[in-house]
């Protein structure tokens, strides 16, 4: 467990080294939350509710997905492993006594662990600018839920992004063309854009079988009290669901993929 | 200079080749920019499904903005994303130092040398956009305001390069730039829809102070009619102004880079 | 001697580096503070290289040796100095300057990866303007000389280390350079590559009398190849002439390899001189110049000898006792 630690901090102290890495892409976050709010400002110029959302609905809804992106979709295991893999630098993890997606999982959390400290920073800035209208549910049973979402949350991303990285086992000359594909899915389909309750019943139910809404969207609509009762217990057992999924397959996939790595003896 | 053009087409030349070793790039190509362009189209019609009208852009105008928009993307793709974005790695491997040797100049050889002539596939789908939206609109557009958007947009292209070209460089500077792709984004993102859609005081700044804003957006204005004509060499000005800089600022870099380093 | 193409005047080279503490406190204190240090890595360097040379620049890691070429490149702009290469100062640049030499250094790469050496080729071909019929000429040269011809058209990720150092070594001559500077030319290389690679230089040397300037911290790259050679540590040259010279000046003894028909006892050795090894029938005696015709007499007279040899110290002992002298005198 202490060498799982020594990475954690190992991480932090990486972090701190890419600062400006890091500013950049506190800043990319920051401004695809600006981006999309004056989008939606735009709209409710000549409209006083879109889809059942009233202007200070939408901001709040925006202005949680910016929340939940820094600490959901922030993983440095997403840019990295496949590089690792292609570049056969992942032979270097093998041989150590270190389960290699563990050491990625914990570095990840660091890093989570040090987006929420600087995102508590900006985040409080853009809420006095803004004043976003937030009403925490008080109930109990909703924010256990939330917390439970977001935890599932951040596992099905991190998942996610492995199975991605996986193909560089078999196509090493293109990994970014796999993480490029998952990464616009999410965006359109994690409800990072726009609220998702806002699409016809049948896309509603077709997004359920997918993994992305219970990545952005369900936590969000969690926490604004959108979702109770049956409801909520059938939202977080699909969650869970999609978790083993996930879980499975990813460990299918890296089964195989180290199989065939080892075979070419890297 | 005859020379430089002999270099640039066997820099095409071999990029080309390279880039067909590995197969399932082009493959990829496709499908992403099918996709994008299919959720594109779907977020346009979610936003617009309220109004017809915003910020005095219809549905079909912002359509063929984002048509153009891909267009250009794509082909700034084709040109010099990849060449850019593998500065840092020049930099941190030392492979910098072998083009520094080389008796060409070294910002033209690395901005031309990473092609993706395959990459116009994505301009077609871009112009594929382009065309419904025109067809949808029904407009009569003049050949002045169509050299006017040709122009504008050439313009633009190298507004964004002399940009991204300059922020590349800064890995000179700074250690590992791996933020470089994020950067990228960054500049390109608000790009994808009128900038004017983002309220008067944000396009200002976006368009005169960054001139981000003469990329796309204006291009497409003039074709409209909704920009006044003089805007054109506004556009001009800013890509002159754009590359000079970029010149500029990389062999300032490089004078640096010789000096400090060992 | 006519007039040296290459001309280096008390060239200096410092720079700063920063100090980071380890440790998480450390990381966080950089992002606030750098505190800055100087780096001497050229100290004062005077030489002249004239047109054909095959020098050798000798020293141990962080020498200055990579600096100096790199200065002699054209990718330093040094600290202060005289630098002149085929009349040209190298840091400004010019393309007339630079389509006459050329620079590999050993781990950075110039061969597109995943393409044949042969695409590569054709590119610096264009980069350099070199003429259609030279271009073929030079081509089947150096393909003959590397022995080559039947993987010019195998991608480069798929050669050998070997492999890939000879089609480095084509790209970098495909434009017939006056002076070839060498970084490390043989790190990484087995054994057979090394002499293979030592064998090309010199014959490139004759055939073309290119200027050849290589940096090297191996003893045999030196052994082997150069007649001159320059020693350089802490950015400072020690020694710069012919490498016989050096061991005359700086070797004060001889070894002597005597092999034995019987054991004898290690201490009768101490009459000859300093015993450096030992291990029967084997056994290596270190005398001084001036008494080795006496010793070797008495070896043959007194011990029972079956075969005696005699050789000069080994360079590495004599070019580390040229380190060591300058740091006691400094």
């Amino acid at each position: 467990m202490l060498k799982y630690f020594t990475i954690f901090s190992l991480s932090l102290q990486n972090e701190f080294t890419y600062r400006l890495n890091f500013i950049l892409w506190r800043s990319r976050n920051i401004l695809r939350f600006l981006m999309t709010f004056f989008l939606w400002q735009g709209v409710f110029y000549s409209n006083r509710s879109v889809f059942g959302y009233s202007q200070q609905d939408m901001l709040t809804y925006v202005f949680l997905v910016l929340v939940i992106n820094t600490f959901v979709l922030s993983a440095p295991s997403a840019e990295n492993i496949g590089g690792e893999i292609a570049r056969g630098d992942l032979s270097n993890y093998l041989v150590k006594p270190v389960n290699y997606l563990k050491y990625w999982f914990t570095r990840d959390l660091s890093s989570k662990v040090l987006n929420l400290a600087f995102a508590v920073f900006e985040i409080s800035v853009l809420a006095l600018m803004l004043r976003p209208d937030i009403k925490l549910p008080e109930d109990l049973v909703n924010l256990l839920a939330f917390f439970l979402a977001s935890v599932l949350a951040m596992v099905i991303y991190f998942l996610i992004s492995i199975t991605a990285a996986s193909f560089a086992f078999w196509r090493p000359e293109d990994i970014w063309g796999a993480r490029f594909f998952i990464a616009i899915l999410i965006e359109t389909f994690a409800g990072g854009i726009f609220p998702l309750d806002i699409l016809p019943g049948f896309l509603k139910i077709v997004l359920q079988l997918t993994p992305f809404p219970y990545l952005i969207y369900f936590p969000i609509a969690i926490i604004l009290g959108k979702i109770t009762g049956i409801t909520l217990i059938r939202i977080l057992f699909q969650s869970l669901v999609w978790t083993l999924l996930m879980f499975f397959l990813a460990k299918l996939l890296w089964k195989k993929g180290l199989k065939s790595y080892s075979a070419e003896g890297k | 200079m005859k020379h430089y053009f002999k270099v640039f087409l066997a820099l095409l030349n071999i990029s080309a080749k390279n880039y067909l070793e590995k197969r399932w790039n082009v493959f990829g190509i496709i499908t992403n920019s099918t996709i994008s362009l299919i959720i594109m189209v779907i977020f346009v019609n979610v936003y617009f499904s309220f109004s017809k009208e915003i910020f005095g852009w219809t549905k079909y105008q912002v359509f063929l903005l984002t048509g153009i928009y891909r267009c250009v993307s794509s082909l700034f793709y084709v040109l010099f994303f990849r060449s850019i974005n593998w500065i840092p790695n020049y930099v941190q491997r030392g492979t910098l130092d072998i083009f520094l040797t080389k008796p060409i100049n070294s910002q033209f050889y690395i901005t031309f040398r990473l092609t993706r002539i395959f990459e116009l596939f994505s301009v077609l789908t871009g112009l594929v956009l382009v065309y419904y939206s025109l067809q949808k609109m029904d407009i009569m557009v003049s050949i002045i305001n169509w050299s006017f958007l040709i122009l504008g947009l050439l313009a633009g292209l190298l507004i964004l390069y002399g940009i991204y070209f300059s922020l590349s460089t800064l890995s000179i500077w700074i250690g590992r730039f791996s933020g470089i792709t994020d950067v990228f984004y960054i500049l390109r993102e608000p790009l994808a829809i009128p900038l004017d859609l983002f309220g008067k005081t944000t396009s200002f700044v976006l368009t005169f102070i960054i001139p981000l804003g003469f990329i796309i957006t204006v291009p497409v204005r003039l074709f409209f009619g909704m920009s006044p004509w003089y805007f054109l060499f506004f556009g001009v000005f800013f890509a002159s102004l754009a590359v000079w800089f970029s010149s500029w600022f990389w062999n300032f870099s490089l004078k640096h880079y010789t000096s400090a380093s060992s | 001697m006519e007039e040296p193409i290459i001309k280096v005047g008390d060239l200096k080279k410092y720079y700063k580096v920063h100090q980071k503490e380890p440790g998480l406190i450390g990381s966080v204190k950089s992002l606030f503070s750098r505190k800055y240090y100087d780096v001497k890595a050229v100290d004062g360097v005077s030489f002249e290289i004239g047109e054909g040379e095959l020098v050798g620049f000798i020293g141990p890691n962080g020498a200055g040796k990579t600096t100096t070429l790199k200065v002699l490149s054209g990718l330093l702009y040094p600290t202060s100095g005289k630098v002149q290469v085929l009349d040209f100062t190298p840091w400004e640049r010019k393309t007339a300057f630079q389509k006459q030499f050329s620079l590999v250094m050993g781990q950075k790469n110039q061969l597109w990866w995943d393409l044949p050496a042969m695409e590569s080729f054709i590119l610096n071909k264009e980069i350099y303007e070199v003429p259609d019929d030279q271009y073929k000429k030079t081509l089947d040269e150096l393909v003959e000389l590397l022995e080559v011809e039947d993987i010019l058209k195998i991608q480069v990720r798929k050669l050998s280390l070997g492999q890939r150092m000879k089609m480095e070594l084509i790209a970098a001559l495909i434009h017939s350079p006056k002076i070839l500077f060498l970084d490390e030319p043989t790190i990484g290389l087995d054994v057979v590559m090394q002499k293979k690679m030592r064998d090309f230089i010199r014959e490139y040397n004759k055939r073309f009398n290119a200027t050849i300037i290589l940096t090297s911290h191996y003893m045999d790259d030196v052994k082997e190849l150069c007649e001159r050679v320059i020693i350089i540590d802490h950015g400072k040259i020690l020694f710069d002439g012919k490498l016989e010279a050096i061991i005359k000046k700086f070797a004060d003894h001889k070894l002597l390899t005597v092999i034995l028909e019987r054991e004898v006892d290690a201490e009768k050795f101490r009459e000859i001189g300093k015993l450096e090894s030992y291990e029967f029938p084997r056994a290596v005696i270190s005398v001084k110049r001036s008494k080795v015709s006496e010793a070797a007499a008495k070896l043959l007279k007194d011990f029972p000898v079956d075969d005696l040899n005699i050789e000069e110290a080994q360079i590495e002992d004599i070019i580390r006792e040229v380190f060591t002298a300058e740091n006691v005198k400094s």
